[in-house]
């Protein structure tokens, strides 16, 4: 594997890492977590 | 505009702020306009600048709030000064290093560019460091500590409270329940259409009366509890250094301790729709004694009132009576001809509903019918419920005038008996 | 390679308008964002005047109550995601690959369409705004851009769904551009920048991508949330129902606490850049300030509550978020410290890019001191809602963040443009900026301390003279900027040429292409010793 194919394979895996982390951000705003902390009510 | 003009030079701590005049008022020329501004506006500049480069040290200065007359108040106040003072000497100390550099190390003034690249020696490290060891003492101990204090003493409520008044917001009025006295009534801007469109002069206290103040004692601890009925408004008085938010769905609460006799005047602080202005606060303080004189008085008027819904009403007392609920209460969304505003808020002229029935044939509210709707309010709309708000006699003869006014003729009325039994 | 190279192997592969629709190359979208960026800078300024020309006198004269809750809405909606932004993104797209020497950003295809997602979310603010001319519905939002009224947004007419639909097309658009940041910095780097390395400017831009990451999802999800409760029956805010007003509040602050540095980092990132040059002296304090910025990215997620500090959190929650938002001060001065540091013993001239980040660091200064004493929980139940906080925060927005975009845009502009702007009128635009933005802002402060609440369409006669100064200032601060339109116009369509080098002592990887770099820079990476 070359030089260029390794950072074509590193980029691929960053997008779906961070496409991931934006995804499980958003499912989890939906479990309310400031409703739960007592501290923020 | 010598109305205005006479009342604003009456007042000397007023005068100060403010210029006297309005735009495009019947009563105040254009010309008159662009000489206040000739002569006031460099200088008015020029304070306002000399001002905010000065220190802030004058006894009522354009630094301060207004008058302080809580305790609370007060110690904001002071906070508010002293960080004020600490940020002007930090700023100054700070620029004055940027503009000695900006002055010395010109290209054209022959300067020879340094190479480094951060402190190099122990002195410099040193003198790198001071100013965040300074900047971590300011926040954490010099006003760090004070603040503490401060905001635990601001929501303590309920220690040592002599009294609670209940506030409910609503689009755009607040209503001010004493429980313990049992009396409650409905507060909303004074201030004429007239004055806002520039049609009458406006009055000193434009946008800041109401037709019934808060009355409260003073040197008497009071437990403000705050609840919305639809969105979110938030109870601002300057003078009191407190504000708080009226939460739908929640219990807010803060207190004032008022130490002068006077009147109070705020606003609304949190954006609640079209009103928002238009929504201010009075509160009046008065010495104990008065204070219970105006008690006994209030309880005396609502247990009259109480026998009045009692009695069977005429048509023309109901229409009366009904013609002063509206303009305070309806007339804000559904203006004062019934008309609405397209697309906010429906017209009662012509409406199906004011114009349709309003019981069934059992006796009971007739679904979504004009009464209903009036006392139950709709769900999810800046139509409350209120059944809360309004005494019996003010439903009856606010909903026998809408079907009777604007071009309804239902020619039916309703008496507060009725309405007693409904809710 | 990525497909970057693939997709701009050959030359222009259109002409005319195609060329700008189906353009990858970062260069050709680096300046659509930028002018996009310019264009709403006026569409939200001419909202701003008008809201200004209701506040001269007390009084309605011009518009009626919901008009102005409209006007001033779409006005911060558009500077900050229409304006700011997408300028910052556009100097991104055009610079880091320059920066880094990379051909181009690691998504071009992605590139494009983060773009051209813009001018229809723009559109789609827009649209209940212009359809209310025509009786149909109540016109645009007219919430305020944070929407925290939670049961107003519940009840208001069509305005807010088209301004959710807008906030998650701006998500999707942002969104890409992040990760596509993300990506060309951590892996389009040319060989030897090691992370350490890397100019300052790229850093702020990585750590603003992760920043954009990291909140943007739960602005999206609140946004859909307040949808699904208005059309799809769910009951996640409505009090009535057992929902939560306040819940609405948090997420909606936990969005925008960091938008306020996503806004500002990218203009913290190119002024120790531009004061270098001028000073003609290495960047002070490289680390300092790489690790400062990492250090307000992370505080930034941890004080939201300070934009609620009146809605009656419980003490200790008041009390944290007190101190922690006092920390922020710390890495917010270490910044301000390289900046001296920056100047400190160089050969400065002053030419218009150096006068503006000089005019930032001024007027951001003044901003960030009153954020000193915002938190201050009895101060703030003062200043809560009140011009004080108006004041404040465009003293950090516009004192800092146009401010910086504009240096970066003098600054830049002999390089995308080929040629040097009109250095007079330059200097005559910044100090018309600085005397107008003065005079519209400082009085908004004594209005605020005197207990004028934001957000009125009318207030009462004791705000009238401050009021009377602020709108003078902000019609003078509107006119000035139409003078930044002919500059930039002029220096596009000629003047004299600029050298690769531009500025005298201007360092850094872009600055060894000629003016205007070539299409495609950068396809042999340089050696970055």
């Amino acid at each position: 594997m070359n030089e260029h194919e390794k950072r074509e394979r590193r980029t691929v895996w960053l997008v779906v890492a961070l496409m991931l982390l934006v995804a499980v951000i958003y499912a989890a705003t939906f479990i309310k977590l400031p409703v739960w902390l007592p501290a923020l009510k | 505009m010598e109305l205005a003009g006479a009342s604003i030079h009456d007042d000397p701590a007023i005068r100060v702020w403010r210029l006297p005049f309005s735009f495009c008022s019947r009563h105040e020329t254009a010309n008159f306009h662009i000489r206040q501004i000739k002569k006031q506006l460099p200088l008015w500049f020029w304070i306002a600048f000399f001002l905010f480069v000065s220190e802030p040290a004058h006894a009522k200065s354009i630094w301060d709030f207004q008058e302080p007359v809580t305790p609370v108040a007060r110690t904001s106040l002071a906070a508010s000064v002293e960080f004020m003072r600490i940020i002007m000497g930090i700023y100054i100390a700070v620029f004055a290093v940027f503009a000695y550099s900006i002055f010395k190390h010109r290209k054209s003034s022959g300067a020879q560019p340094g190479t480094f690249t951060g402190p190099g020696s122990r002195r410099q490290w040193i003198l790198a460091i001071t100013p965040f060891l300074l900047l971590i003492y300011i926040d954490y101990i010099w006003m760090g500590i004070p603040a503490f204090h401060a905001i635990s003493r601001m929501e303590d409520t309920r220690t040592a409270a002599d009294m609670t008044v209940k506030v409910t917001a609503s689009q755009w009025k607040w209503q001010y329940e004493y429980p313990d006295e049992g009396i409650s009534f409905v507060s909303a801007m004074a201030t004429s259409q007239g004055q806002i469109h520039g049609r009458e002069a406006k009055g000193e206290h434009y946008l800041l009366e109401v037709d019934n103040p808060l009355i409260l004692p003073t040197n008497k601890k009071v437990r403000i509890l705050l609840i919305s009925t639809d969105v979110i408004h938030s109870w601002w008085v300057p003078s009191f250094g407190v504000k708080r938010d009226a939460v739908p769905g929640y219990l807010r609460e803060m207190w004032v301790n008022i130490e002068k006799p006077g009147i109070y005047r705020g606003q609304c602080a949190q954006l609640c729709g079209d009103g928002h202005s238009f929504m201010p606060i009075v509160v009046e303080a008065v010495a104990e004694p008065q204070f219970n004189e105006w008690v006994a008085q209030k309880k005396a008027q609502s247990s009259q009132a109480e026998a009045v819904a009692g009695k069977a009403w005429s048509r023309e007392e109901l229409m009366a009576k009904g013609d002063e609920v509206y303009k305070v209460v309806c007339s804000a969304c559904h203006q004062a001809d019934g008309k609405g505003l397209p697309g906010a808020f429906p017209a009662l002229s012509g409406s199906s509903i004011v114009n349709g029935p309003m019981l069934d044939k059992e006796g009971h509210l007739f679904k979504d019918g004009h009464l209903d709707r009036v006392m139950n309010g709709k769900p999810g709309t800046a139509m409350q419920a209120f059944k809360n708000s309004l005494s019996d006699a003010e439903i009856a003869a606010v909903v026998t005038y809408e079907r009777n006014s604007f071009g309804n003729r239902m020619g039916d009325m309703v008496q507060p008996a009725q309405v007693k039994a409904l809710r | 390679m990525t497909e970057a190279t693939a997709a701009v192997a050959h030359d222009h592969p259109h002409a005319g308008i195609m060329r700008w629709l189906t353009t990858t190359n970062h260069k050709d979208l680096g300046i659509l964002y930028m002018s996009f960026g310019g264009i709403m800078f006026f569409v939200g300024g001419l909202f701003i005047m008008a809201v200004r020309a209701e506040l001269l006198y007390p009084g309605l004269q011009l518009l009626s109550p919901g008009m102005y809750n409209q006007l001033f809405t779409l006005h911060a909606l558009i500077m900050v995601f229409g304006a700011i932004m997408p300028f910052a993104t556009g100097l991104n797209n055009y610079l880091i690959p320059l920066m880094i020497g990379a051909p181009d950003m690691a998504l071009p295809r992605v590139n494009n369409w983060g773009f051209w997602i813009l001018p229809f979310a723009a559109v789609l603010l827009l649209i209940p705004f212009f359809l209310q001319f025509f009786g149909t519905g109540s016109g645009a939002t007219g919430l305020g851009w944070m929407m925290h009224n939670t049961t107003l947004d519940i009840q208001s007419g069509i305005g807010i769904d088209f301004a959710i639909f807008t906030i998650l097309l701006l998500g999707v658009s942002s969104l890409t551009g992040a990760i596509n940041v993300v990506v060309t910095a951590l892996n389009m780097r040319a060989p030897g920048m090691v992370l350490m390395k890397m100019p300052l400017f790229v850093w702020a831009w990585l750590i603003t991508a992760f920043m954009l990451i990291l909140a943007m999802p739960v602005f999206s999800a609140a946004a859909t949330m307040l949808l699904t409760d208005r059309h799809f029956g769910t009951h996640f805010f409505d009090a009535a129902n057992g929902g939560d007003p306040i819940l609405l509040q948090h997420l909606i602050w936990f969005f925008g606490h960091p938008e306020v540095y996503i806004v500002l980092l990218p203009a913290w990132g190119l002024i120790p850049h531009i004061l270098a040059t001028f000073s003609r002296k290495p960047v002070y304090g490289y680390r300092a300030q790489v690790y400062a910025l990492c250090a307000i990215c992370f505080l930034s997620f941890i004080v939201w509550s300070h934009h609620m500090l009146t809605s009656g959190l419980p003490l200790a929650a008041e009390v944290y978020f007190m101190y922690a938002t006092m920390a922020i001060s710390v890495p917010t001065s270490v910044l301000v410290f390289c900046w001296l540091g920056a100047i400190w013993r160089g050969a400065m001239t002053f030419e218009t890019p150096m006068l503006f980040a000089l005019g930032f660091v001024a007027h951001f200064g003044m901003g960030a001191l009153t954020g000193l004493v915002l938190p201050d929980v009895a101060v703030n139940a003062q200043h809560h809602n009140s011009y004080v906080l108006v004041a404040h925060f465009h003293y950090t927005f516009f004192g800092g963040g146009i401010f910086g975009m504009m240096a970066a845009l003098y600054y830049w502009l002999p390089k995308f443009t080929g040629h040097m702007f009109d250095e007079k009128l330059g200097r005559l635009h910044f100090w018309l900026t600085v005397i107008s933005f003065n005079i519209t802002f400082i009085p908004q402060w004594f209005a605020g301390l005197d207990g004028m609440p934001r957000h009125v369409a009318d207030y009462a006669l004791r705000f009238s003279a401050m009021n009377f100064i602020s709108s003078v200032g902000a019609f003078l601060l509107g006119l000035t900027q139409l003078l930044l339109v002919y500059i930039v116009v002029r220096c596009v369509r000629g003047g004299p040429k600029a050298t690769g080098q531009v500025w005298e002592g201007a360092q850094g990887l872009e600055f060894t292409l000629p003016s205007p770099p070539p299409y495609h820079t950068f396809e042999t990476p340089p050696e970055v010793k």
